[in-house]
Parts: structure tokens; C-alpha cells; sequence
């Protein structure tokens, strides 16, 4: 019964079904002026780190979902959304960061 | 039966690498103007763990001010980690973004009607919709 028991646990362990929120922010909507109306598409980036027994050394993943946001941008960006999360797994855990904003340009002149 | 000190090294080592954790991320909007980068960091190293106060945090504000004394800070990416080394907690928060002059500071920002917003992603429909 209790081989059963810690089979059973593993199993939840392992199968990685848990996850955690710890932020999410939103904010920054109030673009500077530029004079003329200005088209916005949404972008998305995202950043990933596995960690095996909890040990790691840096946050920069942080840093590379940050640089992606901004390569697919040469305009500004406003109206950015922070997602921090944590998904656990067996003996490991991925931290995911998820940005999304909106990167605003010139709209193209009416004819 | 192998004695436990054989896998001591095993244990120990894993530590000694230290865990990093992120604590807080934040980010304000991003210019166009990207060619003055400004950059700060804060830490505040303590044992065990037990920090006193949070004063480390003070000195941030200043520096970002001194790399852009006349300009507007925006694109603010703030991170707050935390590290811990076996009995060593180290706290750090680092903000990097722009120093920004504005051309014409008179003009009033820009509202959220002047901006064309792209369509949101509708939800898929659901079967009593068809």
C-alpha cells in the first residue's frame, strides 16, 4: 500500500501539472506626441529558463525577452504587459517571462 | 551500503553555485530613441540572510538620475533577484533603459484616441454560436 501511495506521488511529481503566477503588470499606455495618428501591432516576447534542483545563476533570460521585444520594434512601445510565471516539474522548475505590448508607427497616409 | 561522505561533494557542490531567484520584473514603455542607454544597479550582501533595512534601494534613483540629468528615463527594465550562496543571501535590483530629450515639450501627450489600436484575437466561437 504504501509502494502505491509513493508510486501514485511520483507520478504527480513528475507529470509537471503546477504552475505558478507570481506578477503580472501592465502599464505605460500614454505614448509621446508625434503629431499624427500612428498604427500599433501587437508583439510578443518570450523568455525561458529550466532549473534543475533549484540551482541557477543569473536572471537573463529577463534581459533576452526584454532585447526580442525591442528587435521587433524600431518605434515605440507602449502599453507593456509583464508576465511572470513558474512552471514546476519533477525535481525542476521553468521560470517563463512573457511580455506583450503594443509598437506603435506612422499609419500609412490616406488616399 | 556506500557511506554518505562519498556523496557529500555531490550535496555540497549544487550550492556552491549559488540560487539565483527573480523576485520582481517590471517594465515602462520603450522609445524610439535608443542611443543613450543609462544603467544602475544596487546590492546589499547579507548573512544568513538577515538584512536590517532596505536602504540600498535609495542609491538607485540618484544614479539613473546622474547618467540623464536632463532628460525623461523611459524603456525601464527593473529587476529584482535575489542570490543565495550556502550562508550568503545577496539581494540585487538592476534597472536599465533610455535617457531620452523631448523635442518639443510644450505638445500634450498624445491620447488613446489618436493611436489606431490593431483588432484584439476574438475567442474561438463556441457550438451554440453556429
Amino acid at each position: 500500500m504504501r509502494a502505491i501511495a509513493f508510486i501514485g506521488l511520483l507520478g504527480l511529481l513528475a507529470s509537471g501539472c503546477t504552475y505558478s503566477m507570481h506578477e503580472y503588470q501592465a502599464g505605460g499606455y500614454a505614448a509621446a506626441p508625434n503629431g499624427g495618428p500612428r498604427q500599433a501591432e501587437w508583439i510578443h516576447a518570450r523568455g525561458e529558463q529550466s532549473v534543475i534542483l533549484g540551482v541557477t545563476d543569473n536572471t537573463d533570460y529577463v534581459d533576452h525577452a526584454y532585447a526580442d521585444l525591442l528587435d521587433q520594434c524600431a518605434g515605440e512601445v507602449v502599453g507593456v504587459n509583464t508576465r511572470f510565471s513558474t512552471s514546476l516539474g519533477f525535481l525542476s522548475y521553468k521560470n517563463v517571462i512573457e511580455m506583450r505590448a503594443m509598437c506603435l508607427h506612422d499609419a500609412a497616409p490616406a488616399k | 551500503m556506500m557511506p554518505i561522505h562519498r556523496f557529500l561533494p555531490l550535496l555540497v557542490l549544487p550550492l556552491l553555485g549559488g540560487c539565483t531567484a527573480l523576485q520582481s520584473v517590471s517594465v515602462t514603455q520603450i522609445p524610439t530613441d535608443r542611443s543613450r542607454p543609462v544603467r544602475a544597479e544596487v546590492t546589499n550582501t547579507a548573512l544568513l540572510g538577515i538584512h536590517f533595512d532596505n536602504d540600498f534601494l535609495d542609491d538607485l534613483t540618484p544614479e539613473l538620475l546622474r547618467q540623464c540629468p536632463h532628460g525623461r528615463i523611459t524603456g525601464l527594465l527593473t529587476k529584482q533577484e535575489s542570490a543565495l550562496y550556502v550562508i550568503v543571501a545577496t539581494r540585487r535590483v538592476i534597472a536599465s533603459g533610455y535617457c531620452v530629450y523631448d523635442q518639443a515639450p510644450a505638445a500634450p501627450a498624445a491620447s488613446v484616441a489618436s493611436i489606431v489600436l490593431p483588432p484584439e484575437p476574438m475567442p474561438a466561437p463556441t457550438p451554440e454560436e453556429h
